[in-house]
């Protein structure tokens, strides 16, 4: 049973070009999906319409069944879907468990710790973090959130190998083991291998395969 | 988090903004207050002066009627010429107030000059202050006791007396005496302590021997024994043509009193009678019934209200007032258009936190609240310190504008008039001696400072014009969609 859909999705810039001509796919709980394309092919435009951050110029997109244009891109943005950015997008006056507390009342410590943090730097300005770690909070926040999908668009673009690799099995945890949906906008072959299926999109077009 | 918190925390963590925004707020703040307090105390002022010197009217005798003049031989020194109409009396004043309502009092006044004697009948000794220029003392320098002459001011309410009840001259001790108290005095606080007199003390009036042999009186039989009721002190500085004739001096007694002491008074009653009305707004209707009075003969009376004083104080604190309302609404408006631009630049800077808190599913409305918490936070403090700030300016800038606006003019209370001219002859009144003040009725020399009404309707338009700079600076925020922000953010 898939979480969320999107059918028939058409997006275009200003009228003219379109990037997404019509796609339609399914979402569900407990995996992780790996959008992969070229620069420019329209990867995160289809992530922000997956997060309600924009309307396509025609198609559906579902949540639960239900059309997210309709229960309101705001509600949807702020119950149903958790987003992860390249940049992280950290509050930068906020510590990693005020940036965690921002939209969650749950208590933000027991979630840092299990993401490797201690007390101390749970507290520490988000700036004075490693890329890693300003990664890992974004994580979290995402996790401390009701959100049953989360939306990573390069989660691991600026990170190391090995980093890369930690964050990578964070997500999947987060699907496999929170049943939570997981789909990754991304460049790395090596993170769309670990996901559980993989979408490409081409001039428009999604196609979709297993991951592996 | 709720969104007072993350203002909070913002304000507490972005201390550089912060301080440059309180500095703003502060400088906007301090300035309106200021204004405002400045504003008040003018209004404050105008609204004194018009109560106590705008609500009088003043009967006097019409002197420019030649064959109403009288003159006497006196001595072998020539003539006297005194007006001969109907006197100005305590009935007549007392027919005028039962016959015009709205009336609050009067005092009749006459003004002479005597010599005050101690219980030991030495001549008191006087307070030497400056003449005005006239040169008169050096005129009189030779003329025995002359030189030693003070004013004896008849009244016959001192609580009345233009001089009292403009505030030039305030009671320190004792108390004021009417018509009915029997030789009563007040003095100087001054000239008191300078004989060793006070409240109680007696005092002796005598006419001038100087005077008394040039017009053949036994000066020993003009002698008038007065009881000292009341101490007054000046509050402003004041000159008159005579050092000895200053106004600390002076004697209030009773007409009674004084023309025991100058006998060549002969039948001259009062020179002037000035009543105070409730509601100077009435003032029109009031002397006008006055006027009409069907016992009061109008081609004996001159009945004027002198707004000379008034006006001297008002056009100026009126014009004070305007400019203070301008600068103030100045202020306001560029202080305004200052805070919404470096709002602008601080929700510009926060695009990508906006974004981010969109993505999150943060309302935009939220967003903006945020902001507006952030900024009231602010305000909150800056009110605050500008309300110390204020009061100090207002207190400082504020006095001195008032002063600089209002100290160029002379007053004198006795309300001079022009030299009556019968027969080629001028003739001046003893108001043409009475001595002047500096500067204008000490009624305006009022406190600045910075009201809580006056503080509590700054507060509120500030917080109007801070939710509209907010929404102004967020507006760009407000139209865009989320994914616009977050693109700007890429």
């Amino acid at each position: 049973m898939s979480i969320m859909e999107i059918e028939g999705v058409r997006y275009s810039y200003d009228g003219r070009r379109n990037v997404l001509k019509g796609v339609s796919a399914k979402f569900e709980a407990g995996k992780m999906y790996a959008v992969l394309g070229p620069s420019g092919c329209g990867k995160t435009t289809l992530l922000s319409l997956l997060g309600g951050l924009d309307s396509p110029a025609s198609g559906r997109i579902l949540y639960q069944g239900e059309d997210i244009a309709k229960t309101g891109l705001a509600e949807h943005r702020r119950s149903h879907v958790a987003f992860i950015f390249q940049s992280y997008n950290l509050i930068d006056y906020l510590t990693p468990m005020e940036n965690v507390a921002l939209t969650s009342k749950l208590p933000p410590l027991p979630i840092l710790e299990r993401l490797g943090f201690t007390p101390e730097e749970a507290k520490r300005n988000v700036l004075k973090l490693s890329g890693g770690q300003q990664q890992r909070v974004a994580i979290a926040r995402a996790l401390a959130s009701d959100a049953q999908v989360i939306l990573a668009d390069e989660p691991t673009g600026n990170l190391d190998e090995d980093t890369a690799a930690g964050i990578t099995g964070i997500l999947k945890e987060c699907a496999h083991k929170s049943g939570k949906c997981v789909v990754i906008v991304t460049h790395s072959n090596e993170l769309a291998k670990s996901a559980d299926a993989a979408m490409r999109l081409r001039k428009g077009e999604l196609q979709i395969s297993d991951g592996r | 988090m709720s969104l007072f918190h993350r203002a909070f925390l913002y304000v507490t963590r972005k201390l550089t903004k912060t301080f440059l925004l309180l500095l703003i707020l502060l400088v906007i703040s301090t300035l309106a207050l200021s204004g405002a307090a400045i504003k008040d105390a003018t209004g404050t002022a105008a609204l004194n002066v018009r109560q106590a010197l705008g609500g009088i009217f003043t009967l006097q005798q019409n002197t420019s009627d030649p064959s109403k003049w009288v003159s006497t031989p006196v001595g072998n020194a020539g003539s006297q010429s005194y007006y001969g109409g109907e006197p100005l009396t305590v009935d007549l004043a007392e027919r005028i107030m039962t016959g015009a309502a709205g009336i609050s009092g009067y005092n009749a006044t006459y003004t002479n000059y005597i010599v005050p004697l101690n219980a030991d009948g030495r001549i008191l000794e006087l307070i030497d202050s400056e003449d005005n220029g006239t040169g008169l003392g050096s005129l009189m320098a030779g003329h025995g006791d002359f030189n030693s002459t003070v004013a004896a001011i008849a009244a016959t309410n001192t609580a009345y007396d233009s001089y009292f009840a403009g505030g030039y001259i305030e009671l320190t001790e004792g108390r004021h005496f009417t018509a009915g108290d029997k030789n009563p005095a007040i003095i100087s606080a001054e000239l008191a302590e300078l004989n060793g007199l006070g409240v109680g003390s007696k005092i002796t009036l005598r006419m001038s021997e100087y005077k008394a042999a040039m017009m053949g009186i036994d000066a020993g039989k003009t002698k008038v024994e007065v009881t000292v009721v009341g101490l007054f002190r000046s509050t402003a500085k004041s000159t008159t043509s005579l050092s000895n004739w200053s106004m600390d001096n002076s004697i209030f007694t009773t007409l009674e009193a004084v023309k025991t002491a100058r006998p060549d008074m002969g039948d001259e009653s009062f020179e002037r009678i000035q009543f105070y009305v409730n509601d100077p707004g009435e003032m029109e209707r009031i002397v006008r019934r006055v006027k009409s009075l069907p016992d009061l003969d109008p081609t004996d009376f001159i009945v004027t209200v002198d707004s000379s004083n008034v006006d001297a104080v008002m056009e100026p604190l009126t014009n004070m007032n305007r400019l203070i309302s301008i600068l103030i609404l100045l202020v306001l408006a560029v202080g305004g258009a200052v805070l919404c631009l470096v709002l602008s630049v601080r929700v510009k800077e926060r695009v990508h936190e906006s974004g981010v808190q969109l993505a999150l599913g943060i309302s935009k409305k939220t967003i903006v609240a945020q902001y507006l918490a952030e900024v009231v936070i602010i305000a909150v403090l800056a009110f605050s310190l500008s309300a110390f700030a204020s009061g100090f300016v207002a207190k400082t800038v504020g006095s001195q504008l008032l002063n600089d606006t209002i100290s160029d003019r002379a007053q004198s209370p006795a309300g001079k008039t022009p030299g009556t001219s019968v027969d080629g002859e001028t003739f001046l009144g003893s108001a043409d001696f009475a001595p002047e003040f500096e500067g204008s009725s000490p009624l305006t020399k009022i406190e600045v400072e910075v009201k809580p009404a006056t503080a509590a309707w700054m507060c509120g338009a500030g917080f109007l014009i801070i939710c509209a700079a907010v929404m102004l600076a967020a507006a760009p925020v407000l139209r865009m969609k989320p994914r616009e922000i977050l693109s700007k953010m890429s």
